[in-house]
């Protein structure tokens, strides 16, 4: 519902705004449970956001956490001494507790609530709101005052004023809402209506109605920084003025004010009247008449004195009205400046509007602005209280300093019965790593549900933990965010949540809590640097990083006297001066959490060694002097003795023909793009590696064809024995590959030197085109990235031999992994070796992939060498073999393993898939390096459909073999499966004619949690054991008919319609 | 012989009006066409690419499973006749082909008649090679090497005789691949040749592994500098 909301409202289309980030034009609050609710801030499109933003009481603990239903609970709760504080009103409440006023000093006693600073009073209940009431936000900051009902106060005792106007007239105090001499405001989602009090309902005296209303909401006396947003004013004269008095030239630079998505309906004027104040009008919806009975439309925007009114795409249908003069006027005789963009008047654009010219200020945050027609069904949808359901998705997110000890613990979402889910974070003792967990309590006993393991930022750099619930695509999604990526998740119903949103601190410094609705991305700023780090040289040209999410961006340096930084038009500058170390924060403009902070190392000057040294007992590759060097050549350097990269210096190319820079290679994690622009699989790798006695440097990016290129390699990059740099050139090949088949070598003639320099020609070819990529034997340090293309081939020259080999993990790339647009936030490329998403008809031959990550690394050791992300896609593997630890195999869509080996110990085999079969083939448990006691399990299957096949292991041996550490997985240790304990996603596991190690346990199905089905989804027919005799493992027996259903690769792949033949 | 001295002399002042860069030269260009025993990954063909010098354009277009019959009418000869129409930037454009192994029987939809499709097949390629001012070069088909009582037994001799009788006919350079590496392999007797084999579950007695590659890469090389002399400058090591 929501996203099909936002979808329709970001399609609208004719959009016009400022220079903005794609903000979600959304109101703050749709289906929100109060918990969430009463810990928002002012959204980032408005005033009050701006200086540090509005947060009113959303730090509030829970006991600061009130609930009121009459005037002395009310007033208690504003009267306790709190830091921070949250009113819940749950009622209509009466303020003259049904005893009239006697006179209007009796009112101002009684009638008007002072709210103090850091206050969030928010309606929990229908029609919760003020009767005889008037809030007065008075010289204070922070207050949020959201989902009341409030009735504009008559003044028991209206005052005449012969001098106001030609003929006097009546003046009242007490508005529903005054805010004077305060800062940060934010007033969302209230209504304001005289009724039952309408004026038709006072006497006329003195010629004149004795008017007992004053205004609905008045914002006055320097007050700042305030958003009035999607509040709906009814049935009212005088509504909402800005600037009292023109008198008032303290109000000057002040009364920073936005009104966006309130309803005004039938309010006779000022709405608003503005004096002074910088005043952004953006999607309001105006309903008048200009003969309405009680409250005719007199004009609906004053444009007083000394104003600057900035109007966008606002809707004004007001009967009798065909002028923008009669909707924009100066009701005195000293008009300020009214500038408007697409606003419309009974549905035709709003023309020949009065004071406008440059309103002499811009609005300072990122905005969308819904094209004027669609404004009206908007606002009716969204202004006004709305019931807050215990159920609705919605957020909690917390932001504090981590140190080691207890972690940070945030109950998001608890029930009145005290059960609750929620998150935690905690840093490790040696604070490289932060293990995050999601939670849940039932009945008092915490269950750890899922837990990740995340880098750690820089010490004392703040860190958001963000618990949400919101719809995925299997269901409930509750979702766990570390810094706005996604840590880890669960597909399950949320509890409702009842009770505000509480934490344990642990040993981390709370800064700030916040809550709101699920269902939107948080703001994220990611800037492509690895690890926290970037290493540049002293005197270097300024070095331009990418940065994705925000591009409303503002970069500051700690010490700008080492290197200066600037964020400009998406990316950062930075520009290092002097040797030394500082530290540069990257924020949001638009949401002040989303930031990045690293540190940048200014090293020594590039040294260059003269001449065309390369230092005796060095080999270079491609040598000095190569000539048809494929394009995509690394650059590597083997030396005589064992060598060690010192973290310092850089590898440069420059083409040879004008001297130009072409690529600096700097040692250290980066983030890596692979991949097409349109959809990349960014990764954190390191670009340059030693291993050994070979410096392997990785291009960010092909060189051209037909060039001469000099590479020259700092002094200080690597320590070894006599190395003083080296610098040679050698020229690239002029040819392209020709036909459907290209090599792949790491030395000799070739058209590419690394795997993914095939892929990334394979990709450039049109989809359907089948092309062969020929591997020659060797080690390919990469991780690889195939996307939207179809009928690739990879194949090595012999398994044994044509290796691609790299670690990666859920540490150093979390998630499965896929591909991102360009400029996107986030290092989403996933922890696999391979990404293969959105293909069909790949095939892997002849060919080893090998994740080296172990599982004793401390890390989340979960590392595919392949993920085949392609629901509808279809993978061959053909004498192929797969090595990881953990997770070797995950597959989507349907996959052919024939005569493969694949090894691995922790659900090494696993997915959402929907057939695979595994055809004379070799499942080899590998003793796990971390836990040698423990054999691991074989499958996970998350088959998608009931009726799918699932995982079929036909004909296939299931061994066990010695792991990275050496050791073999014990006797009787190794289950076939167990299950994800999903309700959503099936356990179809079938071992037929398959020979059985004796590492397999007797009862092979680990039960623990139970399979879905519970029954009849892991099946065997037929397998033997060790010694040749037939053996049940304790799985459902098929019968024959049944297994040769699962023994046929046409019966198997049915689904496809797919026969594959060896 | 004659032809290609003319088409040097009438090019080399063309040659020295229009390049530059390469006052020497325009480099040469060799296209590979054939079956798995010259593709990549299967066969020689890569292995032969890399003895030319990288200035040299070597592309190899043969591919596994072919027949003289099957390559053709898969399009992959439009593809090299595609190449050939796009000659600039080169002296010459060689195109070796060697088809004969799945052109014998029993490979439906690949096999071709012995006495009527292949030698035809043959002959077409030459002229249309020749008639887009290709240079072609037949190669006859490299020897399997399954031993019979001591003899590599040479079931590809019928082919080959044909290649032979083809290139003799039609005056085109000839690479007799097959009596070369039948000479070499019973040399080396079984268990050297079982090495020249691909490793492995891919282990047979037709395609080849690297050494096998390397060994018959040279074999070819030797010949082909020797068959078309014009080619010796384009090897590596020749300058």
């Amino acid at each position: 519902m929501k996203a099909a909301f936002l979808l329709a409202a970001l399609a609208a289309g004719g959009i016009h705004a400022a220079p903005v980030t794609p903000l979600p034009f959304r109101p703050a609050t749709t289906a929100v449970p109060l918990p969430a609710a009463e810990r928002q801030h002012a959204p980032f499109d408005g005033w009050a956001a701006q200086a540090g933003g509005t947060r009113g009481g959303a730090l509030a603990a829970p006991a600061h956490v009130y609930t009121v239903r009459d005037r002395a609970q009310l007033l208690a709760a504003l009267a306790a001494p709190a830091p921070a504080r949250i009113v819940r009103v749950a009622a209509s409440i009466d303020m003259s507790e049904g005893r009239a006023f006697s006179d209007s000093e009796d009112q101002a006693r009684r009638g008007v609530v002072r709210i103090p600073s850091n206050t969030t009073l928010i309606g929990a209940a229908p029609d919760a709101g003020f009767i005889h009431g008037s809030l007065a936000v008075a010289n204070v900051s922070q207050v949020i005052i959201r989902n009341l009902s409030l009735r504009n106060p008559c003044d028991v005792g209206p005052r005449w004023d012969p001098k106001d106007g030609p003929r006097g007239n009546w003046n009242s105090l007490f508005d529903a809402i005054t805010v004077s001499g305060s800062h940060h405001v934010w007033i969302d989602h209230n209504s304001f209506t005289d009724a039952p009090h309408t004026d038709d309902r006072q006497p006329v005296e003195n010629g004149k109605l004795k008017q007992c209303h004053d205004g609905a909401l008045d914002i006055n006396q320097g007050s700042d920084y305030v958003s009035v947003t999607y509040n709906h004013f009814a049935l009212h004269e005088k509504n909402l003025l800005i600037g009292s008095s023109d008198r008032a030239a303290g109000d000057q630079g002040h009364l920073r004010v936005t009104l966006k998505g309130n309803l005004f309906e039938h309010v006779a004027e000022r709405a608003p009247r503005v004096r002074y104040g910088q005043v952004h009008l953006l999607n309001n919806y105006y309903v008048g008449d200009r003969k309405h009975p009680i409250y005719p439309h007199g004009y609906s925007i004053g444009a007083a004195h000394a104003s600057r009114i900035v109007s966008d795409a606002n809707a004004f249908d007001v009967a009798g009205a065909t002028s923008c003069k009669q909707i924009v006027r100066d009701p005195a005789a000293s008009p300020g400046v009214f500038t408007d963009n697409g606003s419309i008047l009974n549905g035709a654009a709003l023309n020949d509007c009065p004071y406008g010219s440059d309103a002499g200020w811009r609005v300072p945050y990122g905005y969308k602005a819904l094209p004027a027609g669609d404004v009206a069904r908007h606002v009716r949808d969204n202004a006004g209280p709305r019931a807050l359901q215990a159920g609705a998705d919605g957020f909690a997110e917390a932001r504090f300093v981590p140190a080691v000890g207890a972690p940070f613990l945030l109950r998001a979402r608890q029930e009145a019965n005290g059960d609750w889910q929620g998150a935690s974070l905690q840093l490790s003792e040696d604070r490289k790593v932060w293990v995050v967990e999601l939670l849940e309590s039932r009945g008092g006993e915490v269950k750890r549900i899922k837990q990740v393991r995340r880098n750690a930022s820089l010490p004392g750099v703040p860190v958001l933990l963000r618990y949400v619930a919101e719809p995925g695509p299997q269901g409930n999604l509750l979702n766990v965010l570390v810094d706005g990526d996604r840590a880890t998740w669960l597909v399950a119903p949320p509890l409702p949540a009842v009770q505000p949103v509480s934490w344990d601190p642990g040993a981390a410094a709370l800064l700030d809590l916040r809550g709101g609705p699920g269902g939107v991305p948080p703001e994220r700023v990611t800037v492509h640097v690895g690890a926290d780090r970037i290493a540049l040289q002293a005197g270097d040209a300024p070095e331009s990083v990418r940065v994705g999410g925000a591009s409303r961006l503002a970069a500051a340096s700690a010490d700008p006297r080492i290197a200066a930084a600037e964020a400009a038009g998406g990316a950062l500058r930075l520009a290092p001066h002097a040797a030394g170390r500082t530290t540069v924060t990257v924020r949001s403009l638009d949401d002040p959490w989303a930031q990045a902070v690293f540190t940048v190392d200014v090293g020594a000057p590039f040294s260059a060694p003269a001449g065309t040294g390369m230092p005796a007992g060095v080999v270079a590759h491609p040598a000095r002097g190569e000539r048809g060097v494929p394009p995509d050549t690394p650059l590597r350097l083997v030396f005589a003795d064992e060598a060690v990269l010192t973290g310092e210096g850089s590898v440069r190319v420059y083409r040879k023909r004008d001297g130009a820079l072409v690529a600096v290679v700097r040692p250290g994690e980066t983030v890596t793009a692979l991949g097409p622009r349109a959809r990349q699989r960014l990764v954190r790798q390191h670009a340059i590696k030693l291993t050994g006695k070979e410096l392997y440097v990785r291009m960010p990016q092909p060189l051209e064809r037909g060039l001469e290129y000099e590479a020259v390699v700092d002094a200080r990059l690597v320590r070894a024995k006599g190395f003083q740099g080296a610098r040679w050139s050698f020229r690239t090949t002029p040819y392209l590959p020709v036909g459907d088949s290209v090599t792949v070598d790491d030395d000799g003639r070739a058209d590419f030197r690394t795997v993914q320099g095939a892929l990334d020609y394979a990709m450039t070819l049109p989809r359907e085109q089948a092309i062969t990529v020929n591997v020659r034997d060797g080690v390919y340090p990469e991780l690889l990235y195939l996307a939207d293309k179809d009928n690739v081939m990879l194949r090595g020259q012999s398994v044994d031999a044509t290796i691609i080999r790299a670690a990666n993990s859920d540490t150093r790339n979390p998630g499965s992994g896929t591909g991102q647009p360009y400029g996107a936030a986030g290092v989403t490329g996933g922890r696999a070796l391979f990404l293969a998403q959105d293909v069909d008809m790949l095939e892997l031959r002849d060919i080893a992939l090998h994740n080296s990550t172990r599982r004793s690394d401390g890390h989340s050791a979960q590392a595919e060498t392949i993920f085949f992300f392609s629901d509808q896609g279809r993978l061959i593997a053909r004498n192929a073999h797969f090595l990881s630890e953990q997770d070797t195999l995950q597959l989507h869509g349907y996959a052919w393993f024939y005569k493969s080996l694949i090894e691995g110990n922790v659900d090494f085999v696993w997915g959402n898939n929907r057939a695979a079969l595994f055809e004379d083939s070799e499942l080899r448990t590998i003793g796990d390096s971390a836990n040698p006691q423990s054999g691991g399990y074989i499958v996970q299957a998350r088959t998608v459909g009931k009726d799918e096949p699932g995982f079929v292991f036909l004909r296939s041996r299931l061994t066990r073999g010695p792991g990275p550490a050496g050791n073999l997985p014990p006797d009787g240790s190794t289950y076939f499966a167990r299950s994800p304990g999903t309700a959503n996603t099936w356990d179809n596991v079938a071992f037929i004619e398959c020979s059985v190690g004796p590492h397999i346990a007797r009862d092979a199905w680990h039960r623990k949690p139970l399979p879905n089905p519970r029954e009849g989804g892991w099946r065997e027919y037929g397998n033997k054991g060790e010694d040749g005799q037939p053996r049940s493992y304790g799985g459902f027996q098929l019968d024959r008919v049944q297994a040769e259903r699962l023994s046929k690769r046409a019966a198997v792949f049915a689904g496809r319609g797919w026969n594959p033949q060896p | 012989m004659l032809g290609l001295a003319r088409s040097l002399t009438c090019c080399i002042p063309l040659l020295f009006a229009f390049n530059t860069y390469a006052a020497s030269a325009l480099p040469d260009r060799v296209v590979l066409v054939g079956d798995s025993t010259m593709a990549s990954s299967t066969g020689y063909g890569d292995a032969l690419c890399a003895r030319f010098t990288p200035e040299t354009a070597c592309h190899n277009l043969a591919r596994g499973g072919r027949s003289s019959g099957s390559f053709r009418a898969e399009k992959r000869w439009d593809e090299v006749m595609d190449l050939l129409r796009k000659n600039e930037g080169f002296r010459k454009t060689y195109v070796l082909i060697q088809f004969g192994h799945n052109d014998q029987p029993g490979k439906p939809g690949r096999s071709t008649d012995y006495a009527t499709e292949f030698p035809a097949n043959m002959k077409r390629y030459v002229e249309e090679a020749r008639s887009l001012g290709g240079e072609p070069v037949l190669v006859t088909p490299l020897t399997r090497r399954s031993f019979k009582e001591g003899y590599v037994h040479n079931d590809l001799a019928p082919w080959a005789g044909t290649v032979r009788e083809i290139a003799r006919a039609t005056k085109t350079p000839l690479v007799d691949l097959n009596a070369l590496s039948l000479a070499a392999v019973q040399a080396m007797g079984p268990k050297e040749a079982d090495k020249l084999a691909r490793t492995g579950a891919n282990f047979d007695y037709t395609h080849l592994g690297p050494l096998g590659a390397e060994r018959f890469s040279n074999i070819m090389a030797e010949e082909l500098v020797r068959q078309v002399p014009a080619l010796s400058a384009s090897m590596r090591g020749a300058q």
